[in-house]
């Protein structure tokens, strides 16, 4: 089905598109907490793009793996894609894949049972997106075949710049996000 | 709206709660709208570097399976692709390349010397595969290593030299002795 190195470049592809997605989930994340939103965007619209950005990271996440495990290339399997730093095959870059991809996991099955478990809880583990993206982006840099290509410098710079300007604007207007979560609260 | 559904829609939705009916249907649209755009774009994207990769990979990517590849496979590998770049992105049709008589003495000068230092047991057996008209195959060894990963060429080099061996036994010898006795 899949010829020669299809699943090589497909891994390589899923894992660029997984890393720019993940920027834009954690942008939009970002910029929700910070109250973003308009009349035409309303917060609950950017919200909403933020989880459904993220299921799609987990979609391209999927892929990505796949076709790592499926290439028969090198030797990573399914274990060493989930428990980290067990993988023969370059275990410190594939061990931080691993982990973000748990650290992921966390994170959305976390929100997806929101409902059942307590608010801080679930504050505490989405916590860990601000550890997830870079685990994810030196993953990237330290396995990844295309770093030193043009395309894939652009991407790493592109996201890089995005979530450094979300945090610094979320840390500038800290008070402001304090201000609209008191108002939220107070609404719910 | 009741207790249970702010708890339910805490964080991540309250503030929809609060909107109108008619707000709130629109912004849903919009969401599904711009959901769907960010999922055609990624798969575009995703073909799209899949396709970069392909095209942009070269020897230096060799350095990926390190662990199983000689140093001499890699350097060598690396040293050929500049020079047969554009045969090495067709190696699957590889074919062509054979029967190009243009193209194919060069690849064979590079083999030899290649072959001839990773394995210097296998030395000797270029001078007899290389008056061989069969060893027109050998330019798709030759072409493959420069594409992408040294092992999957290693495979398919090894079997190589072993059809050569096999005129070698030739029994010609026997029918000098045979006719004499007879």
């Amino acid at each position: 089905v899949f010829p020669g190195k299809s699943l090589w470049y497909l891994t390589r592809g899923t894992g660029a598109v997984a890393l720019i997605l993940l920027t834009i989930s954690v942008v939009f994340g970002i910029a929700a907490t910070m109250g973003a939103g308009g009349k035409r965007t309303p917060r609950f619209v950017i919200q909403g793009l933020h989880r459904n950005i993220s299921l799609l990271v987990m979609v391209f996440l999927g892929l990505h793996v796949l076709t790592t495990v499926a290439d028969h290339y090198v030797p990573i399997g399914w274990v060493d894609a989930v428990v980290p730093f067990s993988s023969p095959y370059k275990p410190l870059w594939v061990g931080l894949g691993a982990l973000a991809t748990d650290l992921l996991l966390a994170l959305i099955l976390s929100s997806l049972l929101r409902v059942h478990i307590s608010p801080s809880l679930w504050r505490t583990i989405h916590w860990s997106a601000y550890l997830c993206w870079p685990i994810t982006l030196i993953h990237g840099l330290g396995i990844g075949s295309d770093v030193h290509h043009q395309w894939m410098l652009v991407v790493n710079v592109a996201c890089v710049f995005a979530v450094v300007v979300s945090v610094l604007l979320r840390v500038l207007r800290r008070d402001a996000v304090r201000l609209a979560m008191r108002s939220t609260m107070r609404s719910a | 709206v009741t207790r249970r559904h702010l708890k339910a829609c805490w964080w991540q939705t309250s503030c929809m709660v609060t909107q109108p009916q008619a707000a709130r249907d629109a912004g849903r649209r919009r969401i599904a709208r711009l959901t769907g755009l960010t999922m055609a774009g990624s798969l575009a994207l995703g073909g799209g570097f899949t396709v970069a990769a392909q095209a942009a990979y070269s020897g230096k990517s060799a350095a990926v399976p390190a662990p199983e590849v000689p140093l001499d496979d890699a350097e060598l590998t690396a040293e050929t692709d500049p020079s047969t770049a554009a045969p090495s992105l067709g190696a699957t049709t590889s074919v062509e390349a054979a029967t190009t008589t243009t193209t194919a003495p060069p690849l064979t000068t590079t083999l030899a010397p290649k072959v001839a230092a990773s394995a210097p047991v296998v030395a000797p057996e270029p001078t007899t595969v290389a008056p061989e008209p069969e060893t027109t195959a050998e330019p798709e060894q030759v072409t493959e290593p420069p594409t992408t990963q040294a092992p999957r060429p290693r495979v398919t080099a090894a079997p190589a030299p072993r059809p050569a061996p096999r005129p070698r036994p030739a029994p010609p010898a026997r029918p000098a002795t045979g006719s004499g006795g007879s």
